[in-house]
């Protein structure tokens, strides 16, 4: 066991270390004056007449506190949707209902179904069987829902609401990727996509040819096919701070970003559920109709301790390929006006091949 | 929180905040980023810390917040700059990195820990920058001995780096 003067200690020892080595500390020096532009921020900040605060609470989201890797993706289209406030009516939804599952009461989430062993088992086995996609460029559909927030149109209050969007992405070999997202279709009474819209017809919300994604367009293909191998590698790119207690809830989200981002092979699913079924905190929730009206198997993992939202991922019974995700606020956060359980984000694959 | 909590917090948290943005932005935007981080706080009405706890948690929560402004302004002015250099049809010919947000804060490392992960190179460099561990567990909102554990995976990951680039062998 370590004491606090250990820890400064070994901070020294690698900061010593590491200018010997090359690394140049930045210069933080204070600009003269910032005591008194300090006391001017503070002054306008309690001077102005602060957003109001009441129940239900409404605050403003933080894009930092968007929870989905598959939401990540979409970062840039939230800045773009929230910017383009009176446009919004028809394509929002300010909250729809939960997902019905056939192990736990509706409603009732945080939800701990049962031993997700067998399922797993036979989902790896069916993803095995699945034909390999072939062909150059990565092309992934992804019909999703993020929540955004803003200033209320009539009453300048902060609300949450829930986008539809959907982001259809090429991949291609050099490492570009090229995104197009088209603002969705109002949502039914029961939350789900209406499969007949044109999405071509959908206001395009952003276009944009991005950067690489880390760590590059062959990731997915390079990943292991064997359990062990598999968890092996993704542990290790884990944060340990935030894993240590919530492996389950880690590998969950590893699964989402890699489905939403790349073109897996079926090998790897397969040894993605084999590793998840490894893992003590994920369960199985049972049957269920996705948002595309898809029948689906559902699995969450236990939330790290302290976090309020909870993932729950999707297969397809059929193929035992990875489907969908959604992000389930289990607690009141300060981040949403959303009472709980209520969806914060959802993501549904529509298409992931490969194409030249 | 009361108005004169929410003073005291910011007169510690503002030279704080401004420090830690410095090190992406220059000190004027610095302390720009801190002011709207803290009006943030200001407006999403917490409550006011009742113990060392809560304060500590709080003072994390204000670091997450100004995080996002510094990842949102880095975004942003990439993506303006991305526009202007599609014009010269420069976006397929050079290599990128996955989040710009994160390339900016290695800017001072050598060739050699070119590969190392973000993670790692996060912490490293907040060590770097002469932050203590006690502060950097408030700034990642997670336990000194978390951050210690962190030290000493990146620390073994720049050594695998530097040797492997570098071609030393030095165990000292």
């Amino acid at each position: 066991m370590t004491t606090p003067d250990d820890d400064e200690q070994l901070a020294e020892e690698i900061r010593r270390d590491l200018l010997l080595h090359g690394v140049t500390p930045k210069d933080l020096e204070p600009l003269d004056g910032q005591s008194r532009r300090a006391r001017e921020h503070l002054a306008r900040i309690v001077g102005a007449e602060q957003i109001p605060s009441h129940s239900p609470r409404r605050t403003r989201k933080l894009p930092l506190l968007l929870a989905a890797a598959a939401v990540a993706a979409l970062i840039a289209g939230t800045a773009t949707v929230v910017g383009l406030s009176g446009e919004q009516n028809a394509a929002q939804a300010a909250e729809v209902p939960l997902l019905a599952f056939h192990s736990a009461e509706p409603g009732t989430l945080p939800a701990y179904g049962s031993s997700p062993d067998d399922e797993l088992a036979d989902l790896a086995a069916r993803a095995r069987s699945q034909p390999v996609s072939a062909g150059a460029v990565q092309h992934i559909v992804v019909d999703a829902w993020y929540s955004s927030s803003g200033p209320d149109e009539y009453d300048g209050d902060l609300s949450s609401e829930l986008v539809p969007v959907q982001r259809d992405a090429l991949y291609s070999p050099d490492g570009t990727v090229q995104a197009v997202e088209r603002r969705g279709p109002a949502l039914d009474k029961n939350g789900r996509i209406d499969t007949q819209v044109d999405w071509s017809s959908q206001p395009i919300t952003s276009e944009d040819t991005f950067p690489s994604l880390d760590p590059g367009p062959g990731w997915a293909d390079s990943l292991p096919t064997t359990a062990p191998e598999l968890a092996s590698l993704v542990e290790s790119r884990q944060d340990p701070a935030n894993c240590e207690e919530a492996r389950g809830a880690c590998l969950v989200q590893d699964l989402v970003d890699l489905n939403t981002n790349w073109v897996v092979p079926p090998a790897v699913t397969a040894a993605f559920w084999e590793v998840l079924a490894t893992s003590p905190d994920i369960s199985y929730l049972g049957e269920t109709t996705d948002r595309l009206g898809r029948p689906a198997l559902a699995f969450t993992a236990r939330s790290a301790p302290g976090s309020d939202t909870q993932t729950v991922i999707l297969v397809d019974p059929e193929t035992g390929l990875y489907s969908g995700e959604e992000t389930i606020l289990i607690r009141r956060s300060p981040a949403y006006s959303f009472d709980p359980p209520a969806v914060l984000s959802y993501s549904a694959i529509v298409t992931s091949e490969r194409v030249n | 929180m009361d108005e004169p909590s929410f003073e005291a917090f910011f007169h510690l948290m503002f030279p704080r905040l401004s420090r830690y943005a410095q090190r992406r932005v220059d000190p004027m935007a610095a302390e720009d980023l801190a002011a709207a981080a803290l009006e943030t706080i200001w407006n999403k009405d917490v409550d006011t810390p009742a113990d060392d706890v809560a304060h500590r948690k709080l003072q994390s929560l204000a670091y997450r917040v100004l995080e996002g402004h510094l990842r949102n302004g880095v975004r942003g002015a990439a993506r303006r700059s991305r526009v202007v250099e599609a014009v010269a049809d420069e976006v397929l010919a050079r290599p990128h990195d996955p989040d710009v947000a994160e390339v900016v804060t290695t800017d001072s490392w050598p060739e050699w820990a070119e590969s190392l992960s973000y993670s790692d190179r996060d912490v490293l460099e907040l060590v770097v920058d002469g932050y203590r561990v006690s502060e950097i567990a408030i700034i990642l909102d997670c336990s000194p001995g978390a951050v210690t554990m962190r030290l000493r995976r990146a620390k073994r990951n720049a050594r695998l780096l530097f040797d492997r680039r570098v071609g030393t062998h030095d165990d000292s």
